[in-house]
């Protein structure tokens, strides 16, 4: 569908915009993006939005980390260097490894939680010095922004569900311009 | 109003008699003299290889197994008694911390909360007779209380329990005893009466006043749920030092605690009772025996990775019986209260699915039911416990009592404690 303009509504408060999510998508109008300074609960489902996949890399980061952690340990404490740990001198892995456990577990959660930090952010191509993608400078503060690309006959249409659903301020973009 | 379905009454009234049958059991099958403990060992080397075959047992250790045996029936009463106690009593507890923290989601749970709650007094009456007994020497569950323990000049003397005689003493245990059942009884009445008078009158004020005897209550469990669990468990071995005890046995209750609460709220829904309860509480009841299981194999790890690294003879002992006399037991434990809550609860859909919410539960109560056993029976049963009838059927005897006595309790209030202010919050409570 190819859209002429590109509306936005502007609110001021979080269950104003979910109930605004609600209606304007019970209309069959389609929501590009909503910006907000901070995650509103229950607005993925609002929006209706994938579910994340996330969830799935963190666990495989997560072996990752747990398999790293296994070979690091065996290497630097059984096979370089082999340690006498808490008196019992038995240099393998699986006798001593309640002592190596703290390290499986911190490197499990610290491979987990990092690469999908970085995963996230590659994701969404937030690297260092990408240009801010938000329409209006108030989703970094207080106010929160739904964008909805039109075409010319269903403007009027969504700018009255915006009146309606209580928007604060409504701005009127055309992609060409 | 709840009123008990006849089939559950007799349901429970069914495993109170099992659990009378398999403890009088118990009591009239231990060995009545010597020598009928000396047929049993000989039975028993008899099955085992060449080596340990024809063992020779010396007075003293004949009598310390005669001890054992003897002691198996009242082990089986005392951790049935303190399993279900100390969960009914975390009931409270989580009761409690939902009123002093003004938690919105779980209003529609309290009044069944409170019903839990109401096996303190019972189950505590129980474990008060099984401590006085041990006091009078009807049994041999601590022997810190034989006489002449503290005198230097008694064959007795043991300079470890010597030196804790002044907080180790039969008239201040007791006391102490009486005084924790007593306050924690006292303390749910007080706290329900102040839940009962918002259902009169909807006033602010009467809800702080709520609010402060939970606080109150929180306070005081805080100190006696260490003390306690030294008092009545870890004083069966007195020699041995643990400074997280009071925690571990938090992190035992705890789950189990919001594992009832949980089995319990999807039974009444099942029968059509508490309509509002929806998917969400499921689901962060769920949420909470997920992460405490995961406080409990956290707890368990350090206190064993801690002794097995530093390895002190004293310490060690502990863990060395159960290794040697209760490995595989000992070791289920991590399955059924480790592996099984963190691996099925842990996708967010399946925390709303009742029959793995239930599912993971009776594994997180089964295995701390296992685990209160094993807190107990190496120290005092040693080599002669059996997970037997004995032990179940005193188990299931106070599932039954306590099954009856939260249900009879749940008769006495409304079902839904719809005067608290929270109650509107909970009602319309959606988690995502």
């Amino acid at each position: 569908m190819r859209s002429d303009k590109i509306l936005y509504g502007l609110y001021d408060d979080e269950d104003l915009l979910l109930s605004a999510v609600e209606r304007i998508r019970r209309e069959g109008i389609p929501i590009d993006e909503v910006y907000s300074p901070f995650p509103v609960h229950g607005l993925d489902k609002a929006l209706g939005l994938q579910e994340t996949r996330l969830g799935i890399t963190a666990f495989i980061y997560g072996l990752l980390g747990l398999g790293f952690a296994i070979w690091m340990t065996w290497y630097m404490m059984i096979y370089d260097w082999p340690q006498d740990i808490g008196g019992k001198p038995s240099f393998t892995w699986g006798e001593n490894m309640p002592a190596f456990v703290p390290i499986l577990f911190e490197l499990t959660v610290f491979c987990s939680a990092h690469l999908m930090a970085v995963t996230f952010l590659v994701r969404n191509a937030m690297y260092p010095g990408a240009r801010a993608a938000n329409p209006h400078p108030a989703t970094t503060d207080d106010k929160f922004v739904m964008e909805i690309s039109v075409r010319a006959a269903d403007e009027p249409q969504v700018v009255a569900l915006f009146k309606e659903t209580g928007a604060l301020a409504i701005h009127l973009k055309n992609p060409e311009s | 109003m709840y009123r008990i379905p006849a089939k559950l009454r007799l349901f429970a009234v069914l495993l109170m008699g099992i659990g009378v049958l398999s403890v009088t059991y118990g009591f009239l099958s231990t060995p009545k003299n010597m020598a009928a403990v000396q047929a049993i060992l000989a039975q028993r080397s008899a099955g085992q290889p060449e080596s340990s075959a024809g063992v020779h047992y010396d007075e003293a250790q004949l009598r310390q197994a005669w001890h054992q045996m003897q002691n198996r029936p009242w082990a089986a009463v005392l951790y049935s008694a303190f399993f279900f106690t100390a969960v009914a009593l975390a009931v409270l507890f989580f009761y409690a911390v939902q009123i002093a923290a003004e938690a919105g989601w779980s209003a529609v749970l309290l009044r069944l909360m409170e019903a839990i709650s109401w096996f303190v007094p019972v189950g505590g009456a129980i474990i008060l007779v099984v401590l006085f007994c041990s006091a009078g020497q009807l049994n041999h569950l601590y022997h810190w209380m034989v006489s002449g323990v503290a005198d230097p000049n008694d064959p007795h003397y043991d300079a470890v329990v010597a030196a804790k005689s002044g907080y180790l003493n039969k008239p201040f245990f007791l006391l102490r005893a009486v005084v924790y059942v007593a306050g924690w009884t006292a303390m749910l009445v007080w706290m329900q009466k102040a839940g009962l008078a918002l259902d009169r009158s909807k006033n602010w004020a009467l809800f702080r006043r709520y609010q402060t005897r939970a606080v109150v209550f929180l306070i005081c469990y805080a100190i006696t749920s260490t003390t306690m669990a030294w008092d009545w468990i870890t004083s069966i071995n007195p020699h041995w030092y643990s400074t997280l005890f009071g925690w571990y046995i938090l992190g035992v209750v705890f789950p189990t605690a919001v594992s009832a609460l949980a089995i319990a709220t999807l039974y009444l829904k099942s029968k059509g009772y508490m309509s509002y309860v929806n998917d969400s509480h499921i689901h962060d009841l769920a949420k909470y025996i997920f992460a405490f299981s995961l406080l409990w194999g956290y707890l368990w790890f350090a206190q064993y990775m801690l002794y097995w690294y530093a390895d002190i003879p004293e310490e060690v002992t502990y863990f060395l019986s159960r290794w040697r006399d209760y490995r595989i037991a000992y070791f289920t434990l991590l399955v059924l209260n480790l592996a099984v809550p963190t691996l099925v609860l842990m996708n967010s859909d399946f925390k709303r699915i009742p029959f793995l919410v239930a599912f993971s539960g009776l594994s997180v109560i089964i295995g701390h039911a296992v685990e209160s056993y094993i807190l107990i029976a190496p120290e005092v049963v040693g080599k002669n416990w059996h997970l037997g009838v004995v032990e179940w059927g005193s188990w299931l005897g106070f599932l039954g009592l306590f099954i009856w006595v939260t249900f009879t309790a749940l008769t006495k209030a409304p079902l839904s404690a719809s005067g608290n202010p929270y109650w509107k919050e909970s009602e319309s409570y959606r988690y995502g």
